[in-house]
């Protein structure tokens, strides 16, 4: 197990997840963090970096061996990592919203600057894929980019939201990394280089993810979720009221596997077998955890698992050596817990076996039954007939006003459903819903809409609490049922739409199946009164119950040739990868597309982001004239205040003022044309990731490098054709 | 000495009340440190047990069988004048039966008491003779004839010789000694917060408690020359020693300490005392188990003895994640035997379990727990089989299609009810604290009000909370707890004037699954506690406010009103003794008083707080009107008792702007350490040393809602027209918290506040 070998306590804000330890000489290991007021601080714990000038490193009072980087901007992330392939030393790297900066400890030099309009809200530096040299790859609002030792944009592709959290490791043995990617979607990604080697879609925003052993990774979700993967299977999942703020792999045991290590919101940290999830290790910081790590830390020649908290609080841990014998003591202490555990079983079975034979007993027993009764508080038995069944059905409800997916709920006698409990991810805001009728509406059926915001497939597990009217004691019926991926578009059997409805946009593509095997596929993946049956040639109609938009189908039975209408790219996005990668498992398919009014968006967005572009430049100019106006004030206002001038120095300083108000006032047009100008390159990568997830595959793959291709040219216009024809 | 405990599991028995759990033989050196004890449970099962000092194994020496009806609810042991006789165990069953067992476990000694109106609840016997009961309200003294006693028939002669009805439901019963008379005293804690000492059929002393006592102690070895001691415990989860001086005429009680100084704890469900070490232990409802000591004094003749005058030091704890029913100290102090809600008996020793030197022990322990898991394990094994085969049969009979050889007629499924133990609990912040434990383990728990109620986080509480989209306006909130829950808190805020019902359905993880359903009412003045001042000397009759209400209503009418609107009035009353009652009240969160006059046909209210009487007027006339019984009131509202409710507030404003201001500046110092860390030292300290802190329960938005019912219930009653419109009170919101927040919490500038606040609410200045 582990033994905590040192404390630290640097007395510092720190961001959770803003830490990362780093040998900048190459040799000894220091922790840099970002502090609540957006500094880097950096632990030196043996002083060895003396000929750190202190040009830009400012000493604290205390004289502690921490020292302090000012970047005036906000840091969304920061990492560390060695760019350069002949080197050992690692260089620091920040990710601000605007802009990604590497600088070299050791040299007190930045190494390169560059811009990124999209942001750097995700870090992480290695060797993906086949490319060569290490890279520095920012995760940004959708776009990920990667730039190597000397600042050359290398990498480039897209995902569907707002990066939260990057990986790095190699999951299919193939000796090349592959880029974990978690995103705001809900979604994990695995990246081979440009193309979607996995995705996965879990219940809330990732938080981080962190790679374990061979193809096996862990990661963490706002919500309180921890889990593993292996590949794309999910070995396990916990989740807790904290929020976990980090994850790391870490061999606890020393039996050559890693544990799963996670520093949760409450200080606590815990170590889990990596394959059952299992509890194996904990220990409580006094605030929350803002970062685990490892490395040697104390510089004895062990690693050490590195705990850092919020509050600035340092904890290393090392592992017992295996040669050691565990001491008697936790010998019996461990018998007591397994004997204590043992008791606990038996008695938990007593207690079931008692529930059957008290069954049993009130069965056979002559006393006058509780017929139909609701219990009461002193009653000792609540009884409801054995026959008791409670039957559920799922019904597409389009007549209300606001359609919904309707659950309903009934029992098969006098007995009433007092409350219903249901328990599913991705729905309801949080993991359940309950619906709790009031005491006068209650009765043997329940009715419950639900309405699934997004085109996943869901499992709800229903808890039902059945009784008698007013009762105190009340049996729990536990059903699942599963509602399929497009549970919210009804078939309409009428076609006769007008033509002002019918979808403009569509896409094609050649499947080479046959419609019998697509039926099946319709009857898996919608709510349907009666299954699709074999057909010559498809034809049909689906209706939104979100939007009451139409989706249709159509396939040729002799060609094989699909095509989807519908009016949004990324309907017709899901039912291509649902249809294409999850049901046929196609390894390529390309498709013609057209979607008139997603390009009509895409074109204005073009437009509009060419404008801001030039609207910004007008600005610096303005600031930085501003700037050197500034500059000169100051001056004269010193100069005059040397001078005894009072007059003049009040002239001075009111000038100032009118001066840093327009400055101010400038920076907040700058600022709010930023966040416009992130916002649509936000929405052009999207509309990208849409376009792609119409193809599989290499297509899929192509489309994406196409257009970065055509947004680096900035030939901005050859996008709509791109994402048409699936060609420049 | 070391201070770690280490936890040692005996045995398991059924569900068990608080102290069922008593030592006979405590284990000392001439008999080899074997301890006998004795539990009995929920079941009426008597359990008689010894342990060896090398053995982890217990022996049973008797264990009776268990009937319907029988819950134990108090074991007492009494031993013989001598002390060759052995200890003999008094046992209450039921709801009336008393019976002896000795110490082989042979009955001795039986008794029903069919004249008893309410359940046994509280046992304690001063052998041969003098049998003392509780029920809930009922106090009883019992003699018995010398023969019977003796004469071993099961139908003893009783005598009934004292008898007292308690005004507030009785939670405890102890017997102390009065070492001047020799005579015994008992002692009943009650549920109106008083501590009532007893004297044949009257009360002669009431102590006033800093909590609703839950369990009593006496700590009859300490008792000095005139002076007895006992502690108490509360379900705040105070304790406090309280001394009884018994030379004085009238009798004299002190307070002497409370621990812990400040804040609430869990409920205190047992207390035990190693005179000779002067160790305290407490036993809470979270399963905690706390070591106080005491300081020791040097008398003058050298001798150490303990000093109980002096508040004890907190010196260790164990959490064993149950609520504790019983404590029992044996062994000279170095083991600690448990006893837990669901019957889970252990032991903690200071050791570390066992001597580490002695091999062969430790050796013999290790073989000893191992053939124990072998047959827990082989236990197991034979109970899945046994399960696997009726849950088969549970299908068959659920499944609709009864299997062969059964009735026809569709049978029931009839599940037994599973225990649950809960409080809800009005904690020190003004929040209620409700605590659920059950017998099984907890899958998940749905709370939902009729009103609308905060759910607050609860440190202790490991379960994933999930708040309802609503589609109504009830407060809903699942509570999904982690594998082996078996005790939850939840914590509650309630609104006072928002009156309802809670219900908390518990769902239990074990099949066939099975939920109870647990209803608990909010009151419309949920807030306030019960406190037995005089408060008439002290009150400002210029400052109060009056609710007089008259009507043809009898007292049983108005003490029933009382009950739905006010906490902590008991369900009943001894009616007979008087023609009216008085009660009075502060209210957690401001601090107001409330003093309730009820006879019959009249109600008077009277407090410095408006908005307490504009709520009891509202439930009133509302509870009046359903009941369609005529009412008439008479209301005096004083507009300078405004301002007397607002510095009560006062303080706790003048902190939450203080902290809030401190919170603001601290960040920015940090910040200014780096440029200029001198400064920013010398700005730290001087912010350091600014205020000392009062504990404040609740943020300022609280407050300022409180402030502004203040303000409209006084202009509802008064039915002045306030060019402050009720309906656009929110948009005026931020303007009142920005005047409030500019008087910065001066004490000259609260008549400032006051006035300005006057003015915003545009009335003429009242003070």
């Amino acid at each position: 197990m582990l033994k905590t070998v040192f404390t630290i306590n640097l007395n510092e804000k720190i961001q959770p997840g803003q830490v990362a330890v780093g040998k900048f000489d190459g040799i000894n290991p220091c922790i840099v963090a970002v502090t609540t007021s957006d500094k880097v601080l950096l632990h030196n714990p043996l002083r060895r970096s003396q000929q750190t000038s202190e040009r830009r490193w400012s000493q604290p009072s205390a004289g502690t061996d921490v020292t302090f980087l000012n970047v005036n901007q906000t840091i969304r992330s920061l990492t560390v990592g060695c760019l350069k392939t002949d080197s050992e030393a690692d260089v620091l790297v920040l990710g601000t919203p605007i802009s990604i900066l590497t600088y070299d400890v050791m040299n007190n030099v930045d190494i390169f600057y560059r811009e990124i309009p999209d942001g750097a809200n995700a870090l992480v530096v290695g060797k993906i894929g086949s490319i060569e040299s290490p890279l520095a790859i920012a995760g940004g609002n959708c776009a990920i980019q990667g730039f190597d030792a000397v600042g050359n944009d290398c990498y480039w592709t897209v995902t569907g939201d707002n990066i939260t959290t990057l990986a790095l490791w190699d999951i299919d043995g193939d000796q090349q990394n592959e880029l974990i990617v978690g995103s705001e979607d809900y979604d994990i990604r695995v990246f081979k280089e440009e193309s979607i080697f996995l995705e996965m879609s879990e219940t809330d925003s990732i938080k981080c993810v962190c790679p374990l052993i061979g193809d096996c990774f862990a990661y963490a979700l706002v919500n309180g979720t921890v889990g593993v993967y292996s590949k794309k299977e999910r070995l396990w999942r916990i989740k807790s009221k904290n929020q976990a703020i980090c994850i790391l792999g870490f061999d606890v045991n020393n039996d050559g596997r890693p544990e799963l290590i996670t520093g949760w919101s409450s200080g606590k940290i815990d170590a889990r077998n990596m394959e059952t999830g299992e509890v194996i290790f904990k220990d409580n910081l006094n605030s929350s955890i803002a970062a685990i790590m490892t490395a040697d830390y104390n510089l004895d020649g062990v690693v050490e698992l590195v705990v850092i908290s919020v509050s600035g609080e340092i904890k290393g841990y090392q592992t017992n050596s295996g040669t050691e014998r565990p001491q008697p003591v936790l010998d019996i202490t461990y018998e007591q817990e397994t004997i204590r555990d043992l008791m606990k079983r038996k008695q938990n079975l007593l207690l079931e076996l008692r529930n059957y034979e008290s069954n049993v007993q009130f069965s056979s027993s002559t006393e006058p039954l509780i017929h139909g009764k609701a219990s009461t508080e002193d009653d000792h038995y609540g009884a409801i007939p054995a026959d008791t069944q409670l039957k559920s059905a799922l019904i597409l409800n389009i007549e209300d006003s606001k359609p919904s997916v309707d659950l309903t709920l009934q029992t098969t006698n006098e007995t009433i459903i007092r409350m219903v409990v249901i328990f599913a991810e991705g729905i309801f805001k949080g993991e359940s819903h309950v619906v709790h009728p009031p005491e006068s509406e209650v009765s043997g059926t329940l009715n419950i809409p639900l309405r699934p915001p997004k085109d996943m497939p869901i499992d709800l597990h229903i808890k039902s609490i059945v009784g008698y009217k007013g009762s105190y004691h009340f049996h729990v019926f536990e059903l699942s049922r599963h509602l399929p991926r497009f549970s919210m578009y009804a078939l309409r059997k009428n076609t006769n739409f007008p033509e002002s409805s019918k979808p403009k946009g569509w896409v094609n593509f050649n499947l080479g199946e046959k419609v019998s095997r697509i039926c099946l596929w319709l009857n898996r993946n919608f709510l349907l009164v009666e299954e699709f049956e074999y057909l010559e040639n498809l034809d049909v109609t689906f209706i939104s119950l979100r939007d009451n938009k139409l989706l249709i189908f159509e396939m040729d039975g002799k060609s094989g040739s699909f095509t989807i209408r519908t009016n949004s790219m990324e309907i017709a996005g899901q039912v291509v990868q649902s249809l294409a990668v999850e049901y046929l498992n196609l390894p390529d398919l390309s498709s013609t597309v057209d979607f008139p009014g997603e390009i009509e968006n895409l074109k204005k967005l073009i437009t509009k982001v060419e404008e801001m572009q030039s609207v910004r430049a007008s600005i610096d100019a303005d600031i930085a004239e501003n700037s050197v106006a500034v500059r000169s004030l100051v001056v004269r206002s010193e100069d005059a205040r040397l001078l005894r001038e009072w007059k003049m120095v009040k002239q001075l300083y009111m000038d100032l003022n009118v001066l840093n108000r327009e400055l101010i006032h400038e920076y907040q047009i700058r600022s709010h044309n930023h966040q416009d100008l992130v916002d649509s390159l936000k929405q052009i990568n999207v509309i990208i990731q849409k376009a792609a997830n119409l193809r599989v595959g290499p297509s899929k793959t192509k489309i994406v490098q196409l257009c970065r291709l055509a947004i680096k040219d900035n030939n901005l216009n050859s996008l709509a054709r791109i994402i048409c024809r699936g060609e420049a | 000495m070391d201070v770690k405990l280490n936890r040692v599991d005996y045995l398991q028995v059924g569900l068990t009340s608080p102290n069922t759990l008593k030592v006979l033989s405590p284990g000392s050196s001439d008999n080899h440190m074997t301890i006998v004890a004795v539990v009995g449970d929920h079941s009426g099962s008597l359990c008689c047990f010894s342990l060896r000092h090398d053995s982890t194994n217990v022996s049973t020496i008797f264990k009776t069988l268990p009937g319907p009806n029988a819950k134990i609810t108090s074991v007492q042991v009494v031993r013989g004048s001598s002390s060759s006789a052995s200890p003999k165990i008094l046992v209450a069953f039921g709801s009336s039966v008393i019976r002896g067992y000795t110490a082989k476990g042979k009955q001795f000694f039986g008794l029903e008491l069919n004249n008893l109106t309410e359940p046994i609840r509280h046992l304690q016997i001063k052998w041969p003779a003098d049998v003392y009961i509780c029920g809930h309200f009922i106090y009883n003294h019992y003699v018995l004839t010398s023969e019977s006693a003796e004469a071993d028939n099961k139908s003893s002669i009783i005598q009934s010789k004292n008898f007292y009805v308690s005004p507030g439901k009785i939670t405890g019963l102890i017997l102390i000694e009065n070492n001047l008379t020799k005579k015994t005293v008992p002692i009943i804690s009650c549920e109106d917060r008083l501590i009532r000492i007893l004297k044949d059929s009257m009360c002669q002393y009431e102590i006033e408690t800093c909590g609703i006592p839950n369990v009593l102690f006496s700590l009859n070895k300490l008792n000095r020359s005139s002076e007895s001691f006992f502690t108490y415990g509360t379900l705040e989860g105070k304790v406090a020693l309280i001394s009884l001086d018994f030379s004085k005429n009238p009798l004299k009680a002190v307070h002497k300490w409370e621990i812990p100084e400040k804040g609430s704890r869990a409920q205190v469900n047992c207390i035990a005392m190693m005179e000779s070490t002067g160790e305290l232990y407490i036993g809470r409802s979270d399963g905690s188990i706390e070591v106080w000591i005491f300081v020791e004094t040097l008398e003058a003749d050298g001798s150490q003895s303990i000093n109980v005058d002096l508040r004890p030091i907190f010196r260790t704890e164990f959490n064993c994640g149950e609520s504790l029913t019983s404590i029992c100290i044996c062994r000279d102090g170095t083991l600690l035997l448990c006893c837990t809600f669901t019957g889970f008996i252990f032991g903690l020793t200071r050791n570390q379990v066992v001597n580490l030197t002695n091999d062969q022990v430790s050796l013999m322990m290790s073989r000893d727990a191992e053939t124990r898991i072998e047959t827990l394990k082989s236990e197991i094994n034979d109970l899945e089989k046994k399960i696997s085969r009726e849950r088969e049969y549970y299908q068959d009979l659920t499944s609709g299609f009864p299997a062969k050889g059964f009735r026809s007629s569709p049978g029931y499924s009839a599940l037994p009810y599973f225990a649950i133990n809960d409080s809800m609990i009005l904690q020190e912040d003004a929040s209620y604290l409700l605590t659920l434990e059950s017998e099984v383990a907890i899958d998940s728990i749905v709370v939902q009000s009729d009103i609308p109620i905060d759910l607050l986080d609860c440190e202790r509480n490991s379960a994933v909370v999930t708040f309802n989209e609503n589609w109504s306006s009830e407060v809903l909130a699942t509570f999904r707890c982690q594998a082996n829950t078996t005790r939850i808190e939840i914590k509650i805020r309630s609104i006072e004037g928002q009156y309802g019902t809670l219900r908390v359905y518990i769902m239990t993880r074990m099949s066939p699954k099975s939920c109870q359903v647990k209803h608990y009412t909010i009151k419309a003045l949920s807030l306030h506690k019960r406190t037995h001042n005089n408060l008439n000397q002290t009150i400002d009759s210029t400052q109060v406010n009056q609710l007089h209400i008259f009507g043809s209503f009898g007292l049983n009418e108005s003490l029933n009103w009382l009950q739905l609107c006010l906490p902590e009035i008991p369900e009943r009353v001894n009616i007979n003794n008087s023609s009216s009652m008085k009660y009075t009240f502060m209210s957690t969160l401001m601090d107001t008083f409330l003093i309730v006059d009820c006879s019959k046909g009249s109600l008077t209210f009277q407090s410095d707080n408006i908005s307490t009487i504009s709520i009891l007027k509202d439930f009133l006339t509302r509870e009046a009107t359903k009941k369609s019984i005529p009412i008439e009131m008479t209301l005096k509202v004083n507009g300078i008792s405004l301002g007397q409710t607002i510095r009560k507030l006062f303080p706790k404003l003048k902190q939450l702007l203080g902290e809030k201001r401190k919170g603001l500046l601290l960040e920015a110092i940090k910040d200014l350490r780096i440029n200029d860390p001198e400064i920013a030292n010398s700005m730290l300290t001087e912010l350091n040393v600014e205020l000392p802190s009062i504990p404040v329960q609740f943020n300022l938005e609280r407050l300022y809602g409180l402030i502004t019912d203040l303000y409209l219930d006084y202009i509802k009653l008064e039915g002045i027209n306030s060019s402050v419109n009720v309906t656009n009170i929110k948009t005026k919101l931020n303007e009142l918290i920005s005047l409030i927040e500019e008087s910065k919490g001066n004490e000259q500038q609260f008549e400032t506040l006051i006035e300005n606040l006057n003015e915003f609410w545009g009335l003429r200045t009242l003070t």
